[in-house]
């Protein structure tokens, strides 16, 4: 990888507006691996735990409801999350997941470490999801018959209207901290 | 038959050609979605004209699920045998919104959300 820090698609330093909340979370990718429910039992959490901004269905009129927020935020999260407990082939297995809300969307940024060789992959991966045709990709990927790498990515893209961005650090000894940014609209325009 | 883990159960009914799901279905890969697979490609086999594979109850599917059943989907196609019908819930948002996907991989997929 010739770049030691790199940034694609959508991804922003600088979470700019009103912040209406934000949080972090520290884990460990080996905690999760090791007992693959700790994935999802986080995801349900912050889902949970953010689902009380939204109102419930009948009164949610120019925003979504709290059952939709919690189901997406859940989906969203346990996606990102899982990638981090199966790819995290450094040493150092430090995840950190941090949720803004915003007032119109809530970003989702999630990162962990990798060596070099998978930080390529990474990239790799992001480049082909930024450049090609998401729905395209999506039967493609799906007619390849693997174990579709990118598949979690394409369904918040297509199906949860999310937009996605990456970031790759170095962090010495040819270690990367990758992180993936993804950023959700609640509100109606 | 029937598939059950700490979230989830998976049922299916050979007198009516259904798969039925309950829970949350979260594992980790297509080796842990295996026995799902065969359980799909087992009553897909015996189904006659009509195959059901019935959501309803399904609060969460990762995409590593959604892969499972959208390449079984692929299968069916391919053998062209039993069709395949389709039952979700409106209320549950990833069925709302992934499952029609199911129609871009095999049109003669019928499926039935409320």
């Amino acid at each position: 990888m010739g770049e030691s820090h790199m940034m694609l698609g959508a991804y922003t330093e600088e979470k700019a507006g009103t912040h209406l909340s934000d949080s972090r979370l520290l884990l460990d990718a080996g905690d999760m691996s090791r007992n693959w429910r700790r994935c999802s039992l986080t995801a349900d959490f912050l889902a949970r735990y953010y689902s009380y901004y939204f109102p419930y269905r009948e009164k949610a009129t120019d925003r979504i409801s709290r059952e939709t927020a919690e189901n997406t935020i859940s989906y969203i999260l346990n996606e990102l999350i899982e990638n981090t407990a199966k790819y995290s082939d450094a040493e150092n297995k430090d995840v950190e997941v941090q949720v803004s809300l915003r007032e119109k969307d809530i970003v989702f940024e999630v990162s962990n470490h990798v060596t070099a060789q998978r930080a390529d992959g990474f990239i790799r991966l992001a480049r082909g999801l930024l450049e090609g045709n998401p729905e395209e990709l999506y039967v493609a990927q799906l007619e390849k018959n693997t174990d579709s790498s990118g598949l979690g990515y394409l369904t918040m893209i297509n199906d949860y209207g999310v937009s996605l961005g990456f970031k790759a650090d170095e962090t010495g000894d040819g270690v990367f901290r990758v992180t993936v940014q993804a950023t959700m609209k609640w509100k109606e325009t | 038959m029937e598939i059950r883990g700490e979230d989830y159960v998976i049922t299916y009914a050979e007198s009516s050609d259904t798969v039925e799901f309950f829970g949350t279905l979260r594992l980790r890969d297509s080796a842990d979605y295996k026995p799902l697979n065969d359980m799909l490609e087992t009553a897909h086999r015996s189904a006659k004209e009509m195959m059901t594979l019935d959501f309803r109850n399904l609060q969460f599917l990762n995409s590593a699920g959604i892969n499972t059943i959208s390449r079984f989907v692929i299968t069916a196609r391919t053998r062209d045998t039993a069709q395949l019908r389709v039952l979700g819930n409106n209320e549950i948002s990833w069925q709302q919104k992934s499952l029609l996907n199911l129609q871009k991989l095999w049109a003669k997929v019928a499926i039935e959300i409320r």
